[in-house]
């Protein structure tokens, strides 16, 4: 398949996940990929994509926020919530996945957790959302569902993210 | 060997043999992942595609053994559409779909582990890659894939056109893509 082949059934397979297609283009690709193996390995990395997409951008503290040219408050609200919305317990998986996680994985997200938060966001108080009654860091539950279903075979290299 | 057969042969071809355990569970870790990736990218819900994997593996279990075994990973992916497309079609009768699904589980004969779809290492590296990308791209990520707004929700904030805003989705996914592979 060309490069540029690739790219567009790539894009068409990650708006197919994100629920971005009308609904006779969605019906359209859901007959291809009844046949179409690298349609389906295109909605495979697209999941996987927006899957890791998701949690990262749940840790991430938000980027200077972007100037909206509109002149309606909910450009400046929705600054305001992006704000704290990335130090919220309340976000959610793009899949709901809300399977706890096992220990060891959830303590290298909170170290995760941690590296951003001391990285200087002084500003942010929202990390006190965090901290338990006994100061501990308590891990969100979106946070553990995250990297559920860990395998406990999981003696793969940690570089072999794709498979064949 | 004579000619004249072995007296307990009746002429009858030797159906074939299912699929051990072993060889499913082996093809399990090859392409379980997968699979369930998948199913969760057609179902948009990690616990039907939980169940519709295994139904899958199941069927592996049942009928692998008439595919190829070099083109394996194509007939697990077109067994995986068509049973999420079954249990899309009896979404509406959840007390049954309960059942069927209960049902093969339970009748499985091998375990299967789950699944880690998300790992740490991809989840530590999107999250630098992202910090990379232009400053619009990262705001119209963010806003799709954490916020969960539609595109024509962010052009509309933004107040630019739908396209523009898909642009830059594309650029910053292309790139992102590009650098985590």
């Amino acid at each position: 398949m060309s490069q540029p082949i690739a790219e567009h059934l790539n894009w068409l397979a990650l708006q197919y996940v994100l629920g971005e297609l009308s609904e006779s283009d969605r019906s359209t690709f859901e007959l291809r990929l009844a046949d179409d193996l690298q349609a389906c390995e295109a909605v495979v990395a697209a999941t996987r994509l927006a899957m890791t997409m998701q949690v990262a951008t749940s840790i991430v503290a938000p980027a200077a926020v972007m100037p909206v040219r509109s002149k309606s408050l909910t450009g400046a609200w929705l600054a305001i919530g992006m704000t704290s919305a990335a130090m919220a317990l309340s976000c959610l998986l793009v899949f709901r996945t809300p399977t706890p996680a096992t220990p060891s994985s959830a303590a290298q997200l909170v170290s995760l957790w941690h590296a951003e938060a001391d990285a200087g966001d002084e500003d942010s108080d929202d990390g006190d959302d965090l901290m338990d009654a006994a100061g501990d860091v308590a891990v969100p539950g979106w946070m553990l569902a995250a990297v559920s279903l860990e395998s406990p075979r999981s003696d793969e290299p940690a570089d072999d993210v794709k498979e064949n | 060997m004579s000619d004249e057969g072995d007296p307990t042969d009746s002429g009858r071809p030797t159906p074939p043999e299912r699929l051990t355990a072993e060889v499913v569970r082996g093809q399990y870790d090859a392409h379980g992942r997968d699979i369930l990736t998948f199913l969760t990218g057609v179902l948009k819900d990690p616990h039907a595609a939980q169940d519709v994997c295994q139904a899958t593996f199941q069927r592996l279990m049942e009928a692998g053994h008439e595919a190829r075994m070099e083109s394996i990973r194509g007939w697990l992916f077109k067994v995986a559409y068509h049973e999420a497309m079954a249990y899309r079609r009896q979404q509406g009768r959840s007390d049954r779909l309960h059942q069927k699904y209960s049902r093969q589980i339970s009748e499985t004969t091998i375990d299967l582990p789950p699944q880690q779809l998300v790992r740490l290492e991809d989840i530590a590296r999107i999250k630098d890659l992202l910090k990379q990308l232009p400053e619009e791209q990262q705001f119209v990520v963010r806003q799709r894939i954490h916020e969960e707004r539609t595109f024509a929700e962010i052009a509309g904030d933004l107040n630019v056109p739908l396209g523009t805003v898909l642009t830059r989705m594309r650029l910053a996914v292309q790139k992102l893509r590009k650098w985590f592979e």
